[in-house]
């Protein structure tokens, strides 16, 4: 019984929003909301980052930083790598 | 006036209910206190690996056909859609079908994999895992099954590595990006760049591919629930949810590098419907595909349309080429009735037409 009421209730309300979706409006309001959030998250980053430094502290973006050049350090080995390894690749 | 009711009916239907109502509870405990159901069970060994992509191949004592069955997944799921559970398992019916079936898994990509671009899978690690997969089969071809976005990089792979490939099947293949709805409003008509998306480590986090798909179909979840409410009592229903659950909610970063070309090539300029592919500064001509070629695509796919993926069939230069329309959506293809009542016997008696049985005398 609940289950025909929530059918009901569900198909015409999701199918409305599922059109809702597709549209032009929909889009461009997605669009924003995620640059907004983006934005924010940058701002909330650089005011933490500074209060952080003003203590002498690092902040993530720091971490993030040597984080980054570690990375790039990998990438490279795994070049090096596989340079070394092609002359066995070959068929 | 109502009919009497039999008491002795009566007593049966409170008994029938409350048995299930115990069940329900006792299923309800258990989904929300235990881990879910383990997926990706079928035995397997590894036979290559480069950077995170492994290559699994699949035990067999009754190999019946060649070549093997090399199958590609998209870069944003994992690669155990294809293995289930024992009873629903893609890799499983292909390997009761008589195939040797090897899986490429692309692995979960972090930072160090940011710069992976299209060229990275298509020229590096798919020849590598085919190479490794004709090998290990003593074969000199495979046939290639493709899903979502690993149809496309199987597709990009086989026209650049036509000898390879003895048969080609894509399943779901986003071809016409003017086509895919939402997707192609927030990135074809530019309200969204990459880089809106892309986090600190280079890649599109998961939860940001999980809500595209989420928003698609938004009261699509509460309806789940609702029909897990129902089906508490029964416990496979409650098993299969569970592993269904965890594969729409278990998605892997996409690859930074990989998504920038995805929206600046295959997305904005619509290269595989206009035949613009460059990979590695070369042009990648999908009319070089000229084995026999599968175009598999859901009726009601809500992720990769119709409209987006019927073009395809037509953009390769295969003569002998074949459509396999099922009646249902993205997951349908691989997992559930669907799969099980239409996408396997189409393929694998596809399949079956397309490759040599082998004969032990």
């Amino acid at each position: 019984m609940w289950r025909r009421v929530f059918d009901a209730v569900e198909r015409p309300v999701g199918e409305t929003l599922e059109d809702l979706v597709q549209t032009d409006g929909f889009a461009d309001a997605l669009a924003l909301v995620t640059k907004l959030q983006r934005k924010s998250r940058r701002g909330f980053e650089q005011v933490t980052r500074d209060v952080l430094h003003m203590c002498n502290l690092p902040a993530a973006t720091d971490v993030k930083r040597v984080e980054a050049r570690l990375v790039h350090v990998e990438r490279r080995l795994r070049d090096v790598s596989k340079q070394l390894e092609q002359p066995d690749e070959q068929p | 006036m109502a009919p009497p009711v039999d008491p002795g009916e009566l007593l049966e239907r409170i008994r029938h209910e409350m048995q299930r109502s115990a069940l329900a509870v006792r299923n309800g405990i258990r989904y929300v206190t235990q881990d879910p159901p383990a997926v990706g069970q079928s035995s397997k060994d590894m036979v290559w690996s480069r950077d995170k992509a492994r290559l699994w191949r699949y035990s067999s004592d009754t190999v019946t056909y060649q070549p093997p069955v090399l199958i590609v997944h998209s870069l944003v799921s994992r690669s155990y859609i294809f293995d289930l559970t024992p009873t629903d398992s893609f890799v499983g019916r292909l390997r009761d079908a008589g195939f040797d079936v090897f899986l490429v898994d692309w692995g979960v990509p972090d930072e160090i994999d940011a710069g992976n671009g299209l060229e990275t899978y298509v020229d590096e690690y798919l020849p590598g895992a085919v190479r490794a997969a004709l090998r290990e089969s003593g074969s000199e071809q495979v046939s290639v099954i493709g899903y979502c976005l690993g149809a496309v990089l199987a597709c990009l792979f086989a026209a650049r590595h036509p000898d390879f490939v003895r048969n080609m099947a894509a399943m779901a293949t986003p071809a016409n990006y003017t086509d895919l709805g939402l997707f192609a409003r927030l990135f074809h008509d530019g309200r969204l760049e990459p880089d809106d998306v892309i986090d600190d480590t280079g890649n599109v986090p998961p939860d940001v591919i999980y809500n595209a798909f989420w928003v698609q179909k938004p009261t699509g979840e509460l309806a789940n629930y609702a029909g897990l409410w129902q089906n508490l009592w029964h416990d496979e229903f409650v098993e299969g949810f569970q592993r269904m659950t965890q594969w729409v909610r278990d998605h892997i970063p996409f690859p930074g590098a990989a998504f920038r070309q995805t929206i600046a090539m295959l997305c904005r300029d619509n290269a595989l419907v206009e035949g613009t592919v460059r990979l590695g500064g070369q042009r990648v001509d999908l009319t070089e595909i000229r084995c026999p070629f599968l175009n598999i695509y859901g009726a009601k796919d809500n992720i990769v349309t119709p409209d987006a993926a019927r073009p395809l069939i037509g953009l390769v230069g295969s003569d002998d080429r074949e459509e396999l329309v099922i009646p249902g959506g993205h997951a349908a293809m691989v997992t559930g009735r669907q799969a099980a009542k239409v996408t396997m016997p189409g393929i694998v008696d596809w399949l079956r037409r397309h490759s040599d049985a082998i004969t032990t005398d």
